[in-house]
């Protein structure tokens, strides 16, 4: 086996709750949609409501396209957030419980250690989160087999096919999330090795750096470049045409954001390297 | 001898402060290198800088390899153990020996749960839950069951029982005799460490203060135990240090005092802590 499948091993070991919650909400929603399905005679009294705000109002016919969305949608946005809480998390945790010592001992280079974070982060992750997708789309599947005609009006038409495509096109759509988080995701990596706070830093840095372009520099450009870069995974998740959102966003913004992380990288690497941020290094290679 | 260690005129400086100053010396297979020093005195830096894990100013080769540029590939003969506990407390044995067996080419499994076999040491057991003797334990039969070159020990048995202790020297005697290895050891507890040693480097506030072999330090120092009568004379001779007994006194001198201070009392050989105290004091 490669070290890389070793060291993702390893990952897996110490972030438990990317396995955890993923499968603590599908049997959640398994324990609920059950409790619906098999108690037919509340079908007639079920309703759906949604509420929204600003940005998402373009994309609202997703939500209209039943459970299925929505459970894309919620693996989505779960496969997200574990993402980014274990980018702001893994370097930190190594750096404050002591362990940093151990995994530079290891003949493992900087660059192998962050391409296998970064590979945990945006692809093994949404590939756990869609199993969550998976295995709720072949419940309904099994269920639709064996109830009733309340039940498909409310699951509409579906196959095994069905299933197989909707997993596929989830699985399409989280890596173009992660394609649009993966300079912030450098971001974190860079961040996080030398504060201990650092979503809150990039938080609140973005904001700043938002509100002083608007308000003293009187420059919109830097901020409309924030606001798109920041939108594009919510709105990649619920639009029906994702690639349409980076012709929304623009090449120009999405090279800029791919330049910054090129940067972030190199930063985050230059810091594992030498313990510190060495800015001669950092351009001397 | 192959050389495996071989610094020149390395230094670090954090922001105004320098920790090393322009430190320079050779290990070969065979030697066991002390490196001595107050706290603050420039040790854990030049650690941090033969392990790659600071960037410096000077030249270091470890197996012929760049510390910092080459790391990677330099990890695969060179270990560390430090009296700060750095293996990862969450995992357990067997997934700390199952992960180092997929990353490090060298390490060899069976080996490395062999060794643990004669301790108390079980594989499903946490890491957080083993005592600090068993952890560093662990951690040495992690590095002897790879084919480490260079093994660098900051503090190892601090915090550890007389046990411990024993057991811990004695699997690293076995280690350092099977092959062509070297050994850096610091360490405040001198006299533990003394009969393993062949070279000693003392560090003083980041300088160089005392570097050789063994025989060659302890032929440049003598201790005369004297009379207090013969105080004015030794006092005329330097002495680096002095501790005052019933009746007469201990002086540290230096050798080319030898031949005057026979005829004032009885010559003593100095132990390596003698030295470093004194050295260390000088100055203070």
């Amino acid at each position: 086996m490669h070290p890389s499948l070793f060291m993702l091993e390893k990952e897996l070991l110490e972030h438990k709750i990317v396995t955890r919650l993923p499968l603590f909400l599908l049997l959640t929603g398994l324990f609920i949609l059950g409790s619906i399905v098999l108690n037919t005679d509340s079908l007639n009294n079920i309703s759906l409501q949604f509420n929204y705000q600003g940005e998402l109002a373009p994309n609202t016919a997703d939500f209209t396209q039943g459970l299925s969305s929505i459970i894309s949608f919620g693996a989505g946005a779960v496969s997200l957030l574990l993402s980014i809480l274990y980018l702001a998390k893994t370097f930190r945790k190594e750096r404050q419980e002591g362990s940093l010592m151990f995994w530079r001992s290891m003949p493992v280079s900087d660059a192998m250690t962050h391409a296998v974070k970064l590979a945990f982060a945006l692809i093994l992750i949404p590939l756990i989160c869609s199993l969550l997708v998976l295995s709720a789309e072949l419940f309904l599947w099994f269920v639709s087999l064996t109830n009733s005609h309340d039940v498909m009006q409310l699951l509409g038409e579906t196959s095994l096919l069905c299933v197989l495509l909707n997993w596929l096109m989830f699985v399409a759509k989280m890596l173009l999330v992660s394609l649009a988080v993966l300079p912030v995701a450098c971001l974190l990596l860079a961040v996080s090795q030398v504060i201990n706070s650092p979503l809150l830093v990039v938080v609140i840095g973005a904001y700043t750096v938002k509100l002083l372009s608007s308000y003293v520099f009187a420059f919109e450009g830097v901020a409309t470049f924030i606001r798109a870069i920041s939108a594009m995974p919510i709105s990649l998740l619920t639009a029906s045409q994702p690639l349409a959102v980076f012709a929304q966003v623009g090449w120009f913004y999405f090279l800029l954001a791919y330049l910054l992380g090129a940067l972030c990288l190199m930063v985050s690497l230059s810091i594992r390297k030498h313990g510190e941020l060495d800015i001669r290094a950092l351009f001397s290679r | 001898m192959t050389t495996l260690v071989r610094a020149a005129n390395v230094s670090k400086q954090y922001q105004s402060e320098v920790a090393v100053k322009d430190i320079s010396f050779e290990l070969q297979a065979g030697q066991v290198l002390g490196l001595l020093g107050h706290n603050g005195a420039g040790k854990s830096s030049l650690i941090g800088a033969l392990l790659g894990s600071l960037s410096y100013q000077g030249e270091i080769q470890v197996c012929g390899l760049n510390p910092v540029n080459q790391r990677a590939e330099l990890m695969q003969h060179l270990a560390y153990i430090s009296d700060v506990n750095v293996l990862p407390q969450w995992m357990t044995v067997a997934q700390i020996l199952r992960y180092t067996s997929g990353v490090h080419p060298s390490f060899d499994i069976n080996k490395a749960k062999q060794l643990l076999s004669s301790t108390q040491i079980a594989q499903r057991t946490k890491i957080s839950s083993l005592s600090k003797g068993m952890k560093v334990q662990l951690h040495l039969s992690i590095i002897i069951a790879t084919d480490t070159k260079v093994l660098i020990l900051d503090e190892p048995t601090l915090g550890l029982d007389l046990i411990y202790r024993d057991t811990f020297y004695r699997h690293l005697i076995e280690w350092f005799h099977d092959g062509e290895r070297a050994l850096i050891i610091a360490s405040h507890e001198v006299n533990e460490i003394e009969h393993l040693l062949t070279d000693v480097l003392m560090l003083k506030q980041g300088e160089t203060v005392l570097q050789g072999d063994m025989d060659s330090i302890h032929a440049q120092y003598f201790i005369v135990d004297a009379q207090h009568q013969h105080e004015a004379i030794i006092q005329q001779m330097s002495p680096l240090a002095s501790k005052a007994g019933l009746g007469s006194t201990k002086w540290l001198l230096e050798s080319q005092y030898r031949s005057q201070a026979e005829s004032l009392g009885e010559i003593i050989n100095p132990t390596l802590q003698d030295i470093f105290i004194a050295i260390q004091k000088e100055g203070a």
